[in-house]
C-alpha cells in the first residue's frame, strides 16, 4: 500500500483484513520508499494499491521505475486516487497500472469494489503490498 | 454631440477664418485694380508728351519752312526753297497726325482748327512771296514784320495748347493720385483687418488645440486607470477563482475522511452505541453530507464567476434533454412531466445553460405539490426591443418554465436569488441554497436577467430574458 496519508492506509487495511485476513500488507509512505521496499524484499507483491498525489516520488514515476525495473512481474498495480479524472486513468493505464479506483466514503462499497478486484484470489494467496 | 450641430466655438472660428479668407480676396481686387490704375497714369503721361510733341513737331515744320522761304528772298536762289517745298507736304500730315492724337478732347481740337487756320494763312503768304517776282523793299519789310507777328501768334497759341494739355495731364494725375491713396488707404485698412482676423483665429486655434489636447491627455490618463483597473481586476478574478478551487479541494479532503471513518464506525460498530449516540452520529454523518454539498455548490458558483469564455450557438432543445436526462432519477421518482417545444438556438456558454436548466428543472421537481405529479412547461418567445414586456434593452429571447408546484409568497422574490437564502427548512426540502443564485449569476453574465412570478399553492413561472445582439 503506497500512499502518505495515513488514514486512507487505515482505510484499505481495515477493509482487507476484514475481507482477505490472510493477506500481508505492508505500506510505504511514498514512491521512493516502495520501491526500495519491494527491491530488498524479492519477489515483488502480487497487488500494489499506488495512490498519485504523493511527495519525493509520486504514483506516475513509481509506475515508471516499477515497470523498468521489474517488467517481467506478476505484480497488479492498482491505483487507488482521489481523482476521478479520465486523464489520470488513461496515463496510469498507459504506464502500465492494471485498475484504477476511484477513493469511495462509503465503506460498503470499499468493500463491494475490493471483491471485485482481488475476489479471484480468495484466501490462498500469501502476499499483498 | 448630435450628428450636424457645431459647437458655437467651431462657428465662431470658421466665421472668423471665412472672414479673413473674404478680406484676403478684397485685398487681392484692390491690388489689382491700382495696378490697372497706374497703367492708366502712365499712358495718359505717354499721351500728353506725343500731343506736346506733335505740336512741336508741326511747329518747328512751319518754322524751318519760314526761314527756307526767308532764305530764298535774300538770296533768291532756288536751293533754298527745298526744306520749304518738303515741309509743305509734311505740315498737312503732321496737322492730321496731332488731329487724331488730340481726339478726345474737344476744345483742344476747336484749337487745333483754329492752328490749322492760321498755320494754312501763313502757307498762304509764303506761297504768294515765292510766286512774286520782284519784291520792293517796302513790300519785303511788310512782310517779314507781319510774318514775325503772325509766327509770334503760332508760336503762342501752339504754346497753350501746350499748356492746356500739361494742365489736363496735371488734373488728371492730381485726380488719380486722389484715388490712389483713397486706394492705398484701403489696402491698408484691409490688410489690417485681415491681420487682426487671421490673428484672432490664430489664437483661437492654439486655445482649442490647448482645450483638445488637454481633453485628449487626461482621456488616456482615464483610459490608462481603466486598463491598469481591469488588469488588477482580471487579476484578483483568477487569484478568486484559484483560491476558491483551491480552497474547496482543501476542505473535500478531510471532510472525506469524516464520511469514511464515519462510514466504517457505521458498519462495524453501530451496534455498540447507545440509542441516543445513534441519533447523534446519524446527525453527524448529515452534517457532514451537507458540507459536502455546499462546498460543491461555492465551487460551483466560484467556477461561473470566470470570464474570458466566448459564447457559442446553443441549441436550449438540446440542452434540455441533457438536464432532463441528467434529472432523470428525481423525473421518475416523482412522476414528472416536462414539455419543452420551439426553444431558440442562442449565443451562450453551453455548460452554464445546461446549469441552468438544471437548476430550476429540478427546483421544480423538488418543490411539487405533495402526491401530485409535477408538471413543468418551457417555452419560448421572441420580445421587441420596445415590447413593454422586455425587461432589456435590446431585442430579447424570453424562456418561461412554468411549474404547478407550491409556489411562494411573492414578497420574497427578491431573496431566494440570493446566495444561501432559502424559504423551507432543510428538514422538509434538501438543497443548499444557492441554485438560484448561481442561475441568477449565469444569466447576468449572458446579459440577462432573471425573474420568476409565483402564486402560493398555484405554481412559478421562472422567467429568462436573453439579449439577442
Amino acid at each position: 500500500m503506497v500512499d502518505d496519508d495515513k488514514d486512507d492506509q487505515s482505510f484499505l487495511l481495515e477493509a482487507i483484513k476484514e475481507l482477505f485476513p490472510s493477506f500481508i500488507c505492508e505500506l510505504a509512505n511514498n514512491g521512493k520508499e516502495a520501491l526500495e521496499h519491494i527491491n530488498n524484499n524479492p519477489p515483488p507483491p502480487d497487488y500494489i494499491f499506488l495512490d498519485l498525489n504523493m511527495p519525493l516520488v509520486n504514483g506516475y514515476e513509481f509506475l515508471k521505475a516499477f515497470k523498468k525495473d521489474h517488467s517481467g512481474s506478476h505484480s497488479k498495480v492498482i491505483v487507488y486516487s482521489t481523482s476521478s479524472h479520465p486523464q489520470d486513468r488513461a496515463i496510469t493505464k498507459g504506464l502500465g497500472a492494471t485498475e484504477y479506483i476511484t477513493k469511495l466514503t462509503d465503506f460498503g462499497k470499499l468493500k463491494q469494489m475490493l471483491r471485485e478486484v482481488l475476489g479471484n484470489w480468495g484466501e490462498t494467496k500469501p502476499f499483498l503490498a | 454631440m448630435p450628428r450636424g450641430r457645431l459647437s458655437k466655438s467651431a462657428k465662431i472660428n470658421l466665421t472668423v477664418f471665412a472672414a479673413a479668407i473674404l478680406i484676403l480676396f478684397l485685398l487681392t481686387f484692390f491690388s489689382f485694380k491700382r495696378f490697372e490704375q497706374q497703367k492708366t497714369a502712365e499712358a495718359l503721361v505717354t499721351h500728353s508728351f506725343i500731343v506736346k510733341l506733335k505740336i512741336n513737331e508741326t511747329v518747328t515744320l512751319l518754322k524751318d519752312a519760314e526761314n527756307s522761304v526767308r532764305g530764298y528772298l535774300l538770296t533768291k536762289d532756288s536751293t533754298f526753297l527745298d526744306p520749304y517745298t518738303t515741309n509743305v507736304k509734311k505740315i498737312p500730315a503732321a496737322l492730321k497726325e496731332l488731329k487724331t492724337v488730340l481726339a478726345d478732347n474737344p476744345v483742344q481740337l476747336q484749337r487745333h482748327k483754329n492752328l490749322c487756320r492760321m498755320i494754312n494763312v501763313r502757307l498762304r503768304e509764303f506761297r504768294y512771296i515765292i510766286k512774286v517776282d520782284s519784291v520792293n523793299q517796302q513790300q519785303f519789310n511788310i512782310y517779314f514784320r507781319v510774318g514775325r507777328f503772325v509766327m509770334n501768334d503760332i508760336n503762342n497759341y501752339a504754346a497753350r495748347m501746350k499748356k492746356s494739355e500739361d494742365n489736363l495731364l496735371n488734373s488728371r494725375i492730381h485726380g488719380k493720385n486722389q484715388a490712389d491713396k483713397k486706394t492705398s488707404d484701403f489696402i491698408l485698412v484691409i490688410s489690417i483687418l485681415s491681420l487682426v482676423f487671421l490673428l484672432f483665429s490664430f489664437f483661437r486655434l492654439k486655445r482649442e488645440n490647448a482645450m483638445r489636447s488637454r481633453a485628449e491627455r487626461s482621456l488616456s490618463e482615464i483610459n490608462a486607470t481603466l486598463i491598469t483597473q481591469n488588469l488588477e481586476l482580471e487579476k484578483k478574478n483568477t487569484e478568486l477563482a484559484s483560491f476558491t478551487y483551491i480552497a474547496s479541494h482543501d476542505l473535500k479532503e478531510p471532510l472525506r475522511k469524516i464520511e469514511t471513518f464515519a462510514s466504517i464506525i457505521n458498519t462495524n460498530d453501530r451496534d455498540n452505541f447507545s440509542e441516543k449516540g445513534k441519533v447523534y452520529f446519524d446527525s453527524i454523518v448529515i452534517a457532514a453530507q451537507r458540507m459536502q454539498n455546499l462546498i460543491d455548490s461555492v465551487f460551483m458558483y466560484a467556477k461561473t464567476n470566470i470570464s474570458g469564455i466566448d459564447l457559442q450557438e446553443t441549441n436550449l432543445n438540446k440542452v434540455t434533454e441533457e438536464a432532463i436526462a441528467t434529472l432523470d432519477l428525481n423525473i421518475i421518482q416523482k412522476q414528472a412531466v416536462i414539455t419543452y417545444a420551439g426553444l431558440p438556438i442562442i449565443q451562450a456558454i453551453p455548460d452554464q445553460m445546461l446549469q441552468v436548466f438544471t437548476n430550476l428543472i429540478e427546483n421544480a421537481i423538488k418543490y411539487s405539490k405533495e402526491g401530485i405529479a409535477p408538471e413543468i412547461s418551457i417555452s419560448a418567445s421572441w420580445l421587441q426591443i420596445n415590447d413593454e414586456d422586455n425587461l432589456l434593452e435590446t431585442d430579447a429571447w424570453r424562456i418561461d418554465f412554468t411549474d404547478n408546484g407550491i409556489g411562494f409568497d411573492e414578497q420574497y422574490k427578491a431573496k431566494i436569488f440570493h446566495i444561501f437564502q432559502r424559504l423551507h427548512a432543510k428538514e422538509k426540502y434538501s438543497g443548499t441554497g444557492i441554485g438560484l443564485a448561481i442561475c441568477k449569476k449565469i444569466i447576468e453574465n449572458h446579459r440577462g436577467i432573471i425573474t420568476v412570478k409565483s402564486t402560493e399553492g398555484i405554481g412559478s413561472v421562472f422567467s429568462l430574458f436573453l439579449p439577442v445582439f
